[in-house]
């Protein structure tokens, strides 16, 4: 029965796996965390997946859920978790030419956005949808997707200047949030 | 492009994530809350099934209940009643129709109300208490209740005005009637209810407040005892006559009859107009001890009252002393109230005896058995030989209420007493509340006993040490 139930579940998960497992180490910013959020995801893909596969998008679903279930753990958290500071602290690094400087420097960065201002960032530039496609995944209207990545942009430039070449000539970040 | 600039950067974190098996995991996980979802749900539904089915056990009445006008003829009078529990639903939760009795419950303080059918609720307040009963009286017919809550137990300071008013409760119905005795100029204290026959008034003792000047001006205070009479259907309260001690209706409800002690220590009969307090006629009794208003008889002609035939010693109350003696035994005395002569029986040295009412031609005694009972006992007028009619529950001397029209003429019949089922929510908080108490007071106890011996302990460890001190020295 459990054969049935799940049947091309696993492959279709061994075949994404990679992928799913960037996209929410993206969202979380933390291996672990990134592992409890993706299990979570595809155990409730897994609990509909005959209704999932007939849909004939699974991954779509799998990254609507990633997307709903973090920013849902961020509700319950919200008490608790630490409040974003204006500042990064600092780094005790002094080159920023180097990747895997920018790679930490953006990382912090990201952990300082909102869940929803870090969805819209990852599905916009990583996953490279478009915003009406953002929009459908994330439930809500285009213009929500336009200002939420205007300020979530906006908001790197202030948490991080050194990753200014990043983030010049976006057509949809603030003036005022530009240095 | 600065997008692509980004999205490099994005990859170049994302690609520190390592390839996360949890396919299998998922599965599981999903499996897991599959499986439970079968279980849980059924269960909560079952669980709120069966809620709803105590709560509705406890809210509806287990009992059926006496429609108003149902003829007298259905109407027994149990002959056994067994305590009611304490988690007994209340009056104003499900009525009981047509009761025969008011007895104490298990919980303190709180009498419960014995229908004819054997269903059994509690007042809707504690009741107040005074000498060896409670404030409570039970209309000849078994319809309505009147009492007094208990002030304490209402948290009220007790002082004027605060008090718990006077209510009257309608057992059809569940319907409770409040009388505030502080809006018509008394103190909020009454004793000795006593239903008329008609059930259309009720006598009590109550307390007059008036005002008496000081130096500074003027201020309030408890003024004398005064008999007054209550209108049920307008709740007004009329003054009869002053001084105190409770009542016997005679059957017309036109006279009252009270003892009044001269000052000499004669007892008489005092029998007044029930509306004008004016004093109709005085008969004078054998002297002697707890001397009670007793009962009228059926026709009118006499009454029947107890009294202990001499005084009591404050030795004979004492019986470890080497002078003591017992107590005088009781008799029922028969005062005819048509200028004949009165007549007595002796009843026995036991027992607390007194006139409950008329069983026909016979009077009936309510009597303290010594074992947590209080019987009814019809009384041969020639031999004084007592014959238990009805046998009810009560605790120590508090007095039981019976509906006098029903004693004088129902049938008498094995009724089983209806307890309030133990699985219900009403006594799952009764035995909550009284294990918290429990548990609160014994807490305290043993917190108490292992301070005293920890301060013992303490006081004999600086004693050890002090005197070590001195050896050295």
């Amino acid at each position: 029965v459990r054969v049935d139930r799940y049947a091309g579940f696993l492959e279709f998960v061994h075949a994404r796996a990679g992928s799913l497992s960037r996209t929410a180490y993206l969202l979380t910013g933390d291996v672990h965390l990134a592992e409890d959020l993706l299990q979570t995801a595809l155990a409730r893909t897994a609990a509909r997946w005959p209704q999932v596969l007939a849909g004939g998008r699974p991954e779509a679903y799998v990254r609507r859920a990633l997307v709903n279930e973090h920013i849902s753990w961020w509700r319950r958290r919200k008490g608790a978790v630490e409040v974003p500071s204006e500042a990064l602290p600092d780094a005790g690094v002094t080159d920023f030419a180097g990747t895997a400087v920018r790679r930490i420097a953006l990382e912090r960065a990201l952990a300082r956005l909102t869940p929803k201002q870090r969805a819209v960032i990852v599905l916009r530039y990583y996953e490279d949808l478009s915003e009406a496609e953002t929009a459908s995944l994330l439930s809500c209207s285009v213009g929500t997707v336009k200002s939420q990545t205007s300020h979530a942009l906006g908001r790197l430039r202030v948490l991080a200047p050194d990753l200014a070449d990043l983030l010049v000539d976006f057509d949809d970040v603030p003036v005022e949030a530009r240095p | 492009m600065s997008s692509r600039a980004l999205a490099e950067a994005l990859r170049e974190v994302a690609d520190r994530a390592p390839r996360l098996d949890v396919a299998q995991a998922a599965v599981s996980l999903a499996e897991r809350r599959r499986r439970r979802r079968l279980v849980v749900v059924p269960v909560a539904t079952a669980v709120a099934v069966l809620c709803l089915v105590l709560a509705s056990a406890v809210v509806l009445p287990t009992g059926s209940v006496q429609t108003p006008g149902a003829p007298p003829s259905a109407v027994v009078l149990p002959d056994r009643v067994a305590r009611p529990v304490g988690w007994t639903p209340r009056v104003t939760e499900s009525v009981s129709g047509p009761a025969a009795y008011v007895v104490p419950s298990a919980t303190a303080g709180e009498p419960a109300v014995i229908g004819v059918d054997g269903s059994a609720r509690l007042l809707p307040n504690p009741v107040a208490s005074y000498g060896g009963g409670v404030a409570a009286a039970l209309s000849p017919d078994g319809q309505h209740l009147a009492y007094a809550p208990d002030s304490s137990a209402a948290g009220s300071s007790g002082e004027h005005g605060s008090a718990e008013p006077l209510r009257i409760v309608d057992l059809r119905t569940g319907n409770v009637r409040s009388i505030d005795l502080t809006a018509q100029g008394f103190e909020p204290y009454a004793e000795g209810l006593t239903w008329s026959p008609q059930g259309d008034r009720l006598a009590m003792t109550v307390a007059t407040v008036f005002s008496s000047s000081s130096s500074g001006g003027t201020e309030a205070s408890s003024g004398g005892l005064d008999l007054v009479t209550l209108d049920v259907s307008t709740l007004s309260l009329r003054r009869t006559a002053a001084g105190l001690g409770t009542v016997a209706w005679s059957p017309s409800g036109d006279r009252l009859a009270r003892i009044t002690m001269e000052e000499e220590g004669s007892a008489f009969v005092e029998v007044l107009d029930s509306r004008t307090g004016r004093e109709l006629d005085r008969v004078a009794v054998p002297d002697g001890a707890d001397i009670d208003a007793g009962a009228w008889s059926p026709d009118g002609r006499e009454l029947a009252l107890t009294r202990r035939v001499g005084p009591v010693l404050a030795t004979d109350v004492n019986p470890g002393s080497a002078d003591s003696s017992p107590p005088p035994p009781w008799e029922l005395v028969r005062v005819p109230l048509d200028g004949g002569a009165t007549t007595s029986v002796p009843i026995g040295e036991h027992g607390n005896p007194w006139v409950a009412g008329w069983r026909g031609a016979t009077p009936v005694l309510q009597v303290a058995d010594g074992a947590s009972r209080t019987l009814l006992q019809s009384v041969d007028l020639a031999t004084g030989t007592r014959t238990t009619v009805v046998t009810l529950p009560t605790v120590g001397v508090a007095q039981v209420e019976v509906a006098r029209d029903l004693l004088s003429s129902a049938p008498l019949a094995e009724v089983e007493t209806q307890q309030a089922p133990w699985w219900s929510l009403r006594a799952a908080r009764w035995w909550f509340e009284n294990l918290t108490a429990a548990a609160v007071l014994g807490s305290a106890a043993l917190l108490l006993f292992f301070g005293l011996v920890a301060r013992g302990l303490v006081r004999r460890g600086r004693r050890a040490l002090g005197e070590r001190a001195e050896r050295r020295i």
